[in-house]
């Protein structure tokens, strides 16, 4: 994508604003072929790419670390592949569930990607199901579902990327639940992405097998990682997972040059401790580097874990501070009141100059000071991916 | 196929009327059956029924109705200790009961709760005037590949999955142990009282499912829990109030029993024993069938099921406290076998 100048960003933001809204109406007329959504829809039916026979028609899952053994009729933890007679099925290619059409138009701050074309719209998709379990989900309503419980719509790979580009999105998104267990439908739906022009987002937990991630790399634009904590204690306890897989894939996926972004969490009394955070940070400094964004995020009570308090916003911002003294360059805070103004955490600063590049309040770009990878103000390359 | 507004107030007005006059019309009953029927009283042996019938299938392999409401019908008379089948259902069940059977169709027809058995419980209950009934299990589409037909009027019962339009799942998580899950509206709201009607079989990672593992089948997220820790969920589970609470009688389905290669229909580890395990206790009810697909194991040359690093660990574990959902040992099982 070629500069834009300040009156270009701010027509295409205003832009970018009433095709989220229109777009509903622009599609209205549109896909009369599909089928109408319904509850537990099940409009596909596609043999998992990931996973091997083993005895008595049992197979074996090798899409993700937990490498599920299911028994014939029977499902993987994630609830969203099905042993059919020794052969194994994803039941969610084409069948998202989110939004009032089976996807939402959201900014690509919202994922949050920060580094990523700021302002742009990121088509957002999910089906039912999750690879882990985390006790404070929050959108366990569908993360945590079967997609027989989730309404559906009828989306084939196509259709999704017909809709991006109607409601004006610079990428399409793989979100909201955990994309790694819609698998084939995030990678058919990315290769007709890119293929059309389209970027690809991934927002995952990085819980899945090397194989399987390297072959998506080749269709993924950026990838942000929910890095829950850096204890195995927190992942085997909170999570039902563990920890050295997804800090593999986060290597993975430096090694393979794609843009990473990284969230945490902030849980209090569970994976707030100062000493872990800067253990984190001294991990991403070392086998990521300095210019890979942190984002320190507040928690609030829900699902299983209703018997805390929300994450006092003096936690993230001493994190952030922690990271940012151990090194690391574009560190900030999320899910934090943000005033008229924004939050001092949200926006972004010039590793050089120190000056503010791109002032966020909330999901909104208030202005941007980068212009051909470079700061305005002092000519810094600046890591990652601009318009 | 959907509820209609007026089916669905009549369910749900049957159903809140049968709650709130339960605990006077079934005062008698559930007094008499030590407050919480499923938990057997403190030192007492639990009662089972092993009931088997030669002819409960025709010559090709069909359950045959009459010999099937034969089975069910002395099973429950040996079970309560009654000459007369009818006071045998009275002693569990008031006319006012919202009664659900809960069935097991993940088998399709092959391997699911039998229809002539199913529908043999549904006539004992009919006997003494219990009028609202419900046969159900997870999705429609199960129960319809099991061989039940899909209705929710007209009839002896009604039959419907969770998943039918406009049942579905209550909106709170209830939370116990490991079990944090949505728990179906038929059992939460609809029914008063259930009767549990598993299927005999091995299990790939529980090592048998039957009456306790049935209950997976009542939550939305069955899949988070056939891993670790598999046996202390199960234990979990049985005890949330609406389980232990409403649970009043176990007919397992052992007219075939799958003792290796389960949970699917698996033909060369099949035997056609012909029969039901009824009980009270869903515990002793499993503990008894583990023993016999046990037996069949060892008969066939097969490893036990500990041997095959499968030991249904949750049946002693629900035995003892915390949960003491009822008995697990030999010696506190009262076996009655009937054959017919």
């Amino acid at each position: 994508m070629g500069n834009l100048t300040r009156r270009e960003f701010l027509g295409s933001c205003a832009m970018g604003t009433c095709a989220f809204c229109m777009s509903g109406l622009a599609l209205a007329g549109e896909d009369r072929s599909t089928k109408a959504p319904r509850l537990g829809g099940v409009f596909y039916e596609k043999e998992a790419v990931y996973y091997e026979k083993i005895e008595n028609k049992r197979v074996r899952c090798l899409l993700c670390p937990n490498l599920c053994e299911v028994g014939d009729q029977e499902r993987g933890y994630c609830g969203v592949r099905e042993n059919r007679d020794g052969s194994y099925y994803t039941l969610v290619y084409g069948n998202p569930c989110a939004g009032l059409d089976g996807g939402v138009p959201d900014p690509v701050e919202k994922k949050p990607l920060f580094h990523f074309l700021p302002g742009t719209g990121a088509y957002s998709i999910a089906t039912a199901g999750c690879n882990v379990e985390c006790k404070f989900c929050q959108n366990w309503d569908i993360s945590q579902a079967r997609p027989e419980q989730t309404r559906n719509f009828d989306l084939p790979p196509a259709q999704v990327v017909r809709r991006a580009r109607v409601s004006r999105c610079a990428s399409v998104a793989f979100t909201y639940s955990e994309p790694v267990v819609f698998y084939e439908y995030m990678y058919d739906t990315s290769k007709a992405a890119r293929e059309s022009g389209l970027h690809t987002l991934m927002i995952s937990n990085g819980y899945i097998e090397p194989e399987p991630m390297k072959e998506l790399c080749k269709y993924l634009s950026a990838i942000k990682i929910d890095l829950k904590a850096f204890t195995e204690s927190f992942y085997k306890e909170l999570v039902n997972g563990r920890l050295a897989p997804v800090l593999e894939t986060l290597k993975l996926l430096k090694a393979e040059g794609k843009w990473i972004e990284i969230v945490y969490l902030v849980v209090p009394t569970h994976n707030d401790d100062s000493d872990e955070i800067k253990l984190m940070s001294e991990w991403v400094l070392k086998h990521l580097g300095p210019d890979v964004p942190v984002h320190y995020t507040c928690f609030h009570p829900t699902y299983k874990l209703r018997n805390l308090p929300r994450t006092p916003i003096v936690s993230v911002e001493r994190a952030r501070e922690i990271s940012m003294t151990q090194g690391l360059r574009y560190v900030y805070v999320g899910n934090v009141p943000h005033g008229r103004d924004g939050h001092l955490g949200e926006s972004t600063y010039c590793h050089n100059c120190g000056k503010r590049i791109v002032h966020r309040v909330g999901y909104s770009i208030r202005d941007l000071k980068i212009r051909s990878n470079e700061c305005m103000l002092c000519g810094t390359r600046i890591p990652g991916i601009w318009l | 196929m959907k509820l209609t507004r007026r089916e669905f107030l009549r369910t749900a007005s049957l159903t809140a009327g049968a709650m709130s006059t339960s605990s006077t019309l079934l005062g008698s009953t559930l007094e008499a059956l030590s407050g919480d029927v499923t938990e057997s009283p403190p030192g007492g042996k639990s009662r089972v029924v092993i009931g088997r019938c030669a002819s409960l299938f025709d010559n090709v392999r069909r359950v045959d109705r009459k010999s099937a409401n034969e089975l069910v019908t002395r099973s429950i008379q040996a079970l309560t200790d009654q000459k007369d089948s009818r006071e045998s259902w009275r002693s569990l069940f008031a006319p006012k009961d919202v009664v659900g059977i809960k069935v097991n169709c993940i088998g399709k027809r092959a391997l699911s709760s039998q229809v002539e058995i199913v529908e043999s419980v549904v006539e004992g209950l009919s006997s003494i005037g219990v009028k609202r009934i419900i046969v159900w299990d997870r999705l429609d589409e199960e129960l319809e590949a099991a061989g039940f037909t899909l209705r929710t009027s007209g009839g002896p019962y009604a039959c419907f999955g969770t998943n039918h339009r406009g049942v579905g799942f209550s909106r709170r998580l209830l939370i116990q142990g490991e079990i944090g899950s949505l728990f179906s509206r038929i059992l939460t709201e609809y029914c008063t009282a259930i009767i549990n009607v598993p299927v005999m079989k091995d299990h790939d990672l529980a090592g048998v499912t039957g009456a306790m593992k049935n209950n997976f089948g009542v939550i939305h997220n069955p899949n988070k829990y056939h891993f670790d820790p598999l046996h202390r969920a199960l234990a979990d589970l049985n005890t949330m109030d609406h389980i232990r609470g409403k649970t009043r009688l176990i007919v397992c389905d052992a007219s075939r029993i799958i003792y290796n290669g389960g949970p699917a229909f698996k033909p060369q580890w099949t035997d056609w024993f012909g029969g039901v395990v009824m009980s009270r206790d869903p515990v002793a009810t499993d503990a008894v069938s583990w023993r016999m697909i046990e037996q069949r194991r060892r008969t066939r040359g097969l490893p036990t099921l500990t041997e095959a690093e499968r030991k249904p660990e949750y049946i002693e574990l629900a035995s003892k406290p915390p949960y003491r959902l009822g008995n697990s040992n030999e010696s506190d099982i009262e076996r009655v076998e009937l054959e017919l």
